[in-house]
């Protein structure tokens, strides 16, 4: 198992994470700035989370995630998409109900043609569905050249200010 | 002496200080997650218990003092059996302090007479959502009418599945549903089916799965359904045959039966 990695990247309209190796979130202050930051950017309107690299997820980081689905849903944003396509993460994710908040796929969708084969999709109105589609295909561009694109999630923290961080909720 | 060495000299004496110092506070720490761990400890019922003519028995084995896995079994209300296994995500104190709200929010709700175990996970779901304290758990909670030995339970996401072992085999429960404290709104369903004669239901943490040898979740799944099969759910056998030194226990581990006597 290789140590877990928080990699984000943002694209125009489109928020991606993406988690690599054994991922175990025991960083002491949570990620609730970042995602608060994410959500309070009125330019992002979809979401992708890549696990394409993921070897496990501890219980901390899937309710990271469902926090994201249920955050765009309150903010009336279209399911985020999931990519998985190892079976196992798949089953790990099903058995926390995620199939009910996300658009979970084994891989990106290219063409708006797949998009029709998205069962959570084929209601949508035709804007949501050019979105999701665009966030498909912004990940689909981030490959191995590209990967400076992504930064470290751990690293965004650390930029925000010690006291952003530590500070505690009373 | 040489400057070099007197700094060296003194840095050396400040690391002697620094050492003590840090011991005295790793040992007032461990003092203070001993207690806690004794205080939890002493909310969970005895490793074996017999209420209602149903026996329980249950293991805990915590990867740090205090665990983030917790269970429970008593009688609200003559006649019904209430029980359950419960997985708080994270470990350690934060999720050790969710495990004990829990115990208070299932004996409260239970002693108003609610005993649906869906509309019971609906509840603490809507309070821990309220809390506001970022953490969620994976539950299966019961309720057993002991005359007709009728149980009812709800799944709240939890892994590996509970095991139904009778003389023939070992199967499943059947069911499914979402982590409690995660969604807003989710719904619940309360299952049921009978209790078997001689049976014996098995519950276990999800701890289990990463000791047990196999790649994926479903491999591991199917090792343990195995190992139950031929301890015929025994939990002190199951711990020791799950029990591997290389490794320790990098999660939680409880185990639980209830079984008819």
């Amino acid at each position: 198992m290789h140590t877990g990695k928080l990699l984000a990247a943002q694209s125009q309209h489109t928020f991606i994470l993406k988690l690599v190796g054994d991922v175990r979130l025991t960083l002491c202050c949570t990620l609730d700035q970042l995602l608060e930051r994410i959500f309070a950017d009125k330019e992002i309107n979809s979401f992708v989370i890549d696990l394409s690299e993921t070897e496990n997820l501890d219980s901390t980081t899937l309710g990271l995630l469902a926090k994201i689905a249920v955050q765009a849903a309150s903010n009336g944003l279209a399911q985020p998409s999931i990519i998985s396509p190892n079976q196992d993460i798949t089953l790990l994710l099903e058995s926390m109900g995620f199939r009910q908040y996300f658009i979970l796929l084994k891989q990106p969708l290219t063409t708006s043609q797949a998009l029709q084969e998205v069962p959570q999709l084929a209601g949508s109105e035709d804007h949501i569905k050019a979105q999701v589609l665009a966030a498909h295909l912004t990940l689909m561009s981030m490959n191995e050249q590209n990967k400076a694109a992504f930064k470290s999630v751990v690293q965004a923290l650390e930029e925000c200010t010690g006291s952003d961080c530590f500070e505690s909720k009373d | 002496m040489s400057k070099p060495e007197q700094s060296g000299a003194l840095g050396y004496q400040q690391l002697v200080e620094e050492n003590a110092k840090l011991k005295k506070s790793l040992h007032a720490l461990e003092q203070d997650q001993l207690a806690a761990y004794q205080m939890q400890h002493r909310l969970l019922p005895a490793n074996q218990a017999v209420i209602e003519g149903f026996r329980l028995n249950c293991l805990l084995q915590p990867a740090l003092h205090l665990s983030g896995d917790f269970l429970d079994f008593w009688s609200p209300q003559s006649n019904k059996l209430v029980f359950y296994i419960a997985d708080v995500s994270g470990s350690g104190s934060a999720s050790a302090l969710v495990t004990i709200l829990l115990r208070y929010l299932l004996k409260k709700y239970t002693s108003q007479g609610e005993l649906s175990p869906a509309a019971l996970c609906t509840k603490v779901n809507n309070e821990l959502l309220a809390s506001g304290l970022e953490k969620h758990l994976t539950l299966v909670l019961g309720c057993l009418d002991i005359p007709t030995r009728q149980l009812t339970y709800t799944l709240a996401a939890h892994l590996p599945v509970p095991l139904i072992i009778t003389q023939e085999s070992v199967k499943e429960l059947e069911g499914e549903g979402l982590p409690v404290g995660l969604f807003p709104g989710a719904a619940y369903k309360d299952y049921t089916c009978t209790f078997p004669e001689q049976g014996r239901l098995c519950l276990a943490s999800d701890g289990v799965l990463e000791v047990l040898p196999g790649q994926g979740l479903q491999a591991r799944q199917q090792k343990w359904q195995q190992l139950v099969a031929a301890t015929g759910g025994d939990v002190e056998t199951l711990l020791q045959r799950l029990a591997n030194p290389l490794i320790g226990w990098p999660d939680d581990v409880t185990l639980m039966t209830l079984s008819g006597c």
